[in-house]
């Protein structure tokens, strides 16, 4: 063997390795990587979503890894598989939503059905995202993409991102499961903005009426069909939702039931993960428009927490038993971190207030709203 | 949890050292490796690339060449009868089905055209960037086509944030009624059971 060929051979072992195709960007995308793990591990924000999105960036932004690309043959590599068939055709997010739906219980919600409006009103900032992204030159399937993110729903983000946007998929996903999990850092300063100390101490009835099981049971099916009715496009996930709420109230199948919520729920959250952490690569993600989107999707946030707070007040003028505002914090779908914050200083004000199990039943209508929002915004498409 | 968070940070500093230690002394070779790079990329690996890039696209991009207002497209050989700031009418002395093949022809590598075949006209309606709203072609019957094509508006964006942002409401307002109604009967036929009498 002459030098030569050694060195050939050296030169062809270190080509076949990421070294030689190292950029700044890909160190970047490690330190975002990192950073979501450190949120997860460390700080503990939404960690069972945060570990899979933070390890899979860092995994797929070290070159020449053939993990997100395409086999010579034309078949999609491990990662790249995992988020065509479970992103790009939507199977992910609507069985998150079915395992969702098994361990959902919408008792305050059925006890207390006024609250729904609060999750209405909460998604006045998917709207006034959708207009404020127009006016910065994005098309109008992208405003909707990025808007819906306000609404906290992780898997109806996907859905409609996926389908209007799928290039800002990934920057959208991020944003919604980021700010899920910065809750209690972003919507506290709004309420406080947004109510006065009087407000803030209007105390609510400990507990809620009994709901009884025929009303759970039915409960799926009065909600699914109405839904089906007025905004079917979004009947994929809502459909998967009501039934796995029905397969848990039903209390026939607790097998079902426990598999859904628990083992199943599990697998496919970790594909999720994975999937959209993989699908931030640096060339994709390091551009203006995702950074922008991660930038509006804070305010958007802020704006939907802003609306359940304003729905509550309006709400206020017309009934007898007033809501505390606080409540109102919680329209959007971020269960339950959402409601936790929301008992946490209700009772920061009043020891004796309890506001968990009201912000509960505001917090499902907004799991029910926003859905219905991406409805509204899927029925301009077709 | 601290020395987790050290531990993290120390990875996060010898990947970075390493990266920019390889970075640099890579940089002369740099033109090669991406001659290399681009020779084992599969055609699939770059068709997703570009697919993942790819964001909406203006119309005036794709379009076939000759006269457009604002990226919008006009069929040549028509009379102009008005230009505004807002939106500019054509007419042809043409009937309504060419002027209709014409456009679609001239916007069928523009995905974000959709079209609306209304009773009285053809609307086509940019859902994309472009900076036209839409181009209205007139179904008159007869032996002239007027074609009207308008700016984006402010009115549209508006009349739409505000219809569904109130179909939000109502979907969920209609929820509320039927729950009430449900839950009413379902309480009073619960009541109803406990209170009859078992038979003797």
């Amino acid at each position: 063997m002459s030098w030569r060929e050694i060195l050939d051979l050296l030169i062809g072992t270190f080509q076949t390795t990421g070294l030689g195709f190292m950029t700044w960007k890909v160190i970047v995308m490690w330190c975002i990587g990192l950073f979501f793990l450190y949120l997860a591990i460390v700080k503990e924000f939404e960690p069972n979503l945060l570990v899979p999105i933070g390890f899979g960036i860092f995994l797929v932004n070290f070159p020449n890894t053939p993990l997100f690309g395409f086999t010579e043959e034309g078949h999609p590599q491990l990662l790249q598989f995992f988020y065509k068939y479970g992103i790009i055709w939507e199977l992910l997010p609507c069985l998150i939503f079915l395992g969702l739906g098994a361990l959902t219980d919408f008792g305050p919600l059925i006890a207390n059905p006024k609250m729904l409006l609060i999750g209405a009103g909460a998604q006045l900032g998917v709207f006034v995202t959708f207009t404020g992204m127009i006016l910065l030159g994005f098309s109008i399937k992208e405003a909707a993409s990025v808007g819906i993110i306000g609404g906290a729903d992780g898997p109806t983000t996907i859905y409609l991102t996926a389908r209007l946007a799928p290039h800002l998929l990934s920057a959208n996903t991020l944003a919604a499961y980021s700010y899920m999990s910065m809750v209690p850092l972003i919507q506290p300063p709004v309420m406080r903005l947004l109510t006065t100390k009087e407000e803030r101490l209007i105390r609510m009835k400990p507990t809620l009426r009994h709901v009884s099981q025929t009303e759970k049971i039915f409960f799926p099916l009065i909600c699914g069909g109405i839904v089906a009715l007025l905004v079917p496009a979004v009947m994929p996930l809502m459909g998967m939702f009501m039934f796995g709420n029905l397969i848990r109230e039903s209390g026939v199948v607790p097998r079902l039931s426990k598999t859904i919520g628990g083992p199943m729920m599990d697998v496919v959250t970790v594909l999720l993960g994975v999937s959209i952490g993989a699908s931030m690569q640096a060339e994709v993600f390091l551009t203006p428009k995702p950074l922008t989107v991660f930038g509006l999707g804070l305010l958007d946030f802020m704006v939907c927490t802003a609306g359940g707070i304003f729905t509550v007040k309006i709400m206020n003028l017309f009934i007898k038993e007033k809501i505390n505002p606080i409540i109102g914090i919680s329209g959007v779908s971020a269960i339950p971190m959402s409601p936790r914050v929301a008992q946490v200083w209700g009772q920061k004000y009043d020891k004796k207030n309890y506001l968990l199990m009201h912000a509960m039943g505001a917090c499902l209508g907004g799991s029910i709203g926003s859905p219905a929002a991406a409805g509204m915004l899927l029925a301009m498409f077709n | 949890m601290k020395r987790l968070g050290l531990c993290l940070a120390f990875t996060l500093t010898i990947f970075t050292l390493l990266a920019l230690a390889v970075s640099i002394s890579m940089a002369s070779q740099e033109q090669a490796k991406e001659a290399v790079q681009t020779a084992t990329k599969t055609e699939g690996e770059l068709s997703q690339k570009a697919k993942k890039t790819i964001g909406p696209v203006d119309s005036s991009t794709v379009i076939p060449k000759g006269p457009q207002w604002l990226g919008a497209p006009i069929m040549p050989d028509g009379t102009k009868i008005k230009e505004e700031p807002g939106r500019l009418i054509t007419e042809y002395n043409l009937p309504y089905d060419k002027v209709l093949t014409w456009y679609k022809e001239a916007l069928q590598k523009y995905p974000d055209a959709r079209y609306r075949d209304w009773e009285e006209e053809m609307y086509i309606e940019d859902q994309g960037v472009s900076k036209w709203h839409s181009i209205a072609i007139h179904k008159t019957g007869g032996p002239k086509t007027q074609v009207v094509i308008k700016k984006d508006n402010w009115s549209w964006i508006m009349a739409t944030l505000f219809i569904r942002f109130t179909g939000v409401f109502v979907v969920l307002l209609v929820l509320w009624v039927a729950l009430n109604i449900a839950i009413f009967i379902m309480r009073k036929s619960i009541k109803e059971k406990k209170t009859k009498p078992a038979p003797a």
